[in-house]
Order: C-alpha cells, then sequence, then structure tokens
C-alpha cells in the first residue's frame, strides 16, 4: 500500500482518535491529586492504557483475517470463533488485571506507599470493573466497526484500529476517573 | 481447561495470554518511570490530558503498521525482496508523517482543553508532544517492523503478539521520551 493512501485512510481518525483520548486525559487530569496521593493508581495508569490498546489491536487483527480468510461472513459476525475470542480475552483480561493491580501495589510500596488491604480491595475493584468495560466496549466497536470497513472496502487496520482504542480511552479513562473519585 | 462450556485454553490463547502478561508488566514498567513526571504532572497543568493521547497514538500509528505486515505476511503476499523493501519505504514514510502530524494535533488539543477548561495557557504541551513523539520514533519504528519479521519467522502468530509487544514496548520508550523531553523543556 503506498504511503499517500495510508496516510488518507489514518490522518482523519487519528485526530478523532486523539480528540477522543484528550476527553479522556480530562478525566484523568480532574482526579490527578488522587494520582499523587496514590502511587499504584499512577503507576497501573500505562498498563490500563496498554490493555486498552491490545484488546483493541488483537480483536481488530483477527476480525480482520477471520473476514479476509472467510472464516467469518460480514453479514454474520456472531458465530463461534467470535464468542471464542470473547470468551478468551475476557478471561485473560481478568487475569491480567488483577496480576497488574498487585504488581502496581507491590511496586508503589517500594516507592513508600503503605500497604492497606481496604486500598487494595477498592482497588481490585476499580480496575477490574474498568477492564471488563473495556472488553466490552471494545467487542462492541470492533464488530460494528468490522461490518462497516467491510463494506466499504476500507482497511480495517487503518480504521478500526484507532477508532476501537479511542472510543475505548474515552469510555475506560472516565469511567477509571469516575471510580477513583467515587471510591477512594 | 473448560471456561462456560468452551475449552478456550490452545495455542492462541497461551499466545495472547502470554503477551498480554509481559505487555502489563511492561506497563507497570512505564508507571514506574512515570512517577519521575509526579512533580511534573503538578507543575505543568495539562499532562494527564496529553498522557493518554501520546500512548494511544503510538499504539494506533505502530500498531497498524504491524497489523498490515502481520496480515501481508499471513496471506503470503510479502516473499519477494522487491516487495518487503516496497512496503518498508512506503509504511515508514507514512507512519512519520502521521505521526508528525498527529502529534501536533494532539498538543494543540490538550493546549485548547487546557487554556478553555483550566484557564491556563500552556504552550509548552504543543512542544513536549511533538518532540517526545520525534524522539521516540527513531526506536519505534525500526524495532516494530524488525520484531514482526522476527516473529513470523520464528513460526509465531504476529498477530497475537505484535498488539501488546507495541503497545508495550511503546508505552516505555514513549514514556521514557516524555520524561526526557519534559525534563529538558519544563
Amino acid at each position: 500500500m503506498k504511503a499517500d493512501k495510508i496516510i488518507k485512510e489514518s490522518l482523519k481518525v487519528l485526530i478523532v482518535g486523539s480528540l477522543l483520548s484528550s476527553i479522556g486525559g480530562l478525566g484523568l487530569e480532574s482526579v490527578k491529586d488522587k494520582f499523587a496521593m496514590f502511587l499504584p493508581l499512577m503507576i497501573i495508569l500505562p498498563a490500563m492504557a496498554s490493555m486498552i490498546g491490545n484488546a483493541g489491536i488483537v480483536l481488530v487483527s483477527k476480525i480482520t483475517t477471520f473476514l479476509a480468510l472467510g472464516k467469518i461472513r460480514h453479514d454474520n459476525l456472531n458465530n463461534r470463533l467470535v464468542r471464542k475470542l470473547f470468551f478468551q480475552l475476557t478471561f485473560v483480561f481478568i487475569l491480567t488485571a488483577i496480576y497488574a493491580t498487585f504488581l502496581s501495589i507491590f511496586v508503589g510500596m517500594s516507592k513508600g506507599f503503605i500497604f492497606s488491604w481496604d486500598f487494595t480491595l477498592k482497588m481490585i475493584f476499580v480496575v477490574l470493573a474498568t477492564t471488563l468495560f473495556i472488553v466490552f466496549l471494545v467487542f462492541c466497536v470492533a464488530l460494528i466497526g468490522g461490518r462497516y470497513a467491510y463494506k466499504k472496502k476500507i482497511d480495517p487496520d487503518d480504521l478500526l484500529i484507532p477508532i476501537t482504542t479511542s472510543v475505548a480511552d474515552l469510555g475506560s479513562f472516565i469511567l477509571f476517573a469516575l471510580l477513583i473519585f467515587l471510591v477512594f | 481447561m473448560r471456561i462456560l462450556g468452551k475449552t478456550t485454553i490452545d495455542k492462541e490463547f497461551e499466545e495472547i495470554y502470554f503477551s498480554e502478561f509481559l505487555a502489563v508488566t511492561g506497563g507497570i514498567i512505564g508507571g514506574t518511570l512515570l512517577l519521575g513526571l509526579t512533580e511534573s504532572f503538578n507543575l505543568i497543568a495539562g499532562l494527564f490530558i496529553l498522557f493518554p493521547g501520546l500512548l494511544e497514538m503510538h499504539g494506533n500509528i505502530y500498531g497498524s503498521l504491524s497489523a498490515r505486515l502481520s496480515n501481508l505476511l499471513l496471506l503470503g503476499k510479502l516473499k519477494k525482496k522487491e516487495e518487503i523493501s516496497y512496503f518498508i519505504k512506503e509504511n515508514v514514510l507514512a507512519s512519520f508523517f502521521l505521526l508528525f502530524f498527529v502529534s501536533f494535533v494532539l498538543g494543540l488539543i490538550s493546549y485548547l482543553f487546557v487554556y478553555f477548561f483550566l484557564g491556563t495557557s500552556n504552550p509548552v504541551l504543543i512542544l513536549i508532544s511533538l518532540f517526545s513523539s520525534i524522539l521516540s520514533s527513531f526506536i519505534e519504528i525500526p524495532m516494530t517492523i524488525y520484531t514482526t519479521f522476527w516473529i513470523f519467522k520464528h513460526k509465531l502468530d504476529p498477530e497475537d503478539i505484535m498488539g501488546p509487544y507495541v503497545t508495550t514496548f511503546g508505552d516505555i520508550i514513549s514514556i521514557l521520551s516524555l520524561v526526557i523531553i519534559t525534563g529538558v523543556l519544563a
């Protein structure tokens, strides 16, 4: 694919993505005092962003290849392969969310944060709720967008990955910030 | 292992789980580096607004790059040397342009948000966005292309591994660039 075609297909969606992510960032900015107070919340932030990106990239890549190889049809995305992918991703993300929470608390303790079960349980709740929301949101956007991209003959890798991760960023960071505001 | 009546632990699951596990570990390393910006987050209003967009943009540009490459490799459409060098030339050009332009727009959006919502004029956000993206691209673009080829040559599925790899590696490099550039400009 030529550079100008890649730029043409990607530019608008990346700008919209930046706008959406910045709105999510506005949510984080509003609770930045809590991040300074509870270090593990700051430490886990890139891991949360990473999970959002990963969910989007893995899912969109898979759906794109399934469509290209004819394993799923664009007018019937609710099939065994898609359902399997959903359960796999949900399970993987629950495990990694719990792991990330404990690891960030551990790192936080090495930087002077004082451990408490009260904080740990609250953080697990916030991270798990946000993670499950990420998986659900990413799946909805990727499936709807996948069908649209396939119909319009647009390369889904250029369109869907930025859209999926941006919408997930917006929703997840706002939810994350809101839960931090309410719980801590 | 069966979950909700489905056999779910297979090669694909292992690949996704392993790469996700590494990705989250990398994210925590990034988070530890981010602690270096704790004071700057208080000093420079709007860094938190810029931060998710910056990570997101890197993930999107390099994620799309590796996804395009993975698709072509898996579909067997990238075999000859000329095809590979054409792909690399066009994609490096596109990725660099997108990174430069979108990081400027991202900085501008953050600046405007800070100006209108927080009532502070902070143009340094535009420079931080631009220079930290350029600095990180010198490492991230070549590493993304090289790693996708390496994973494919070793008979692993780049689609399962490259997403988490790009976001993790990208996050660490991006945060490091952000810390360096913020330190220089703040």
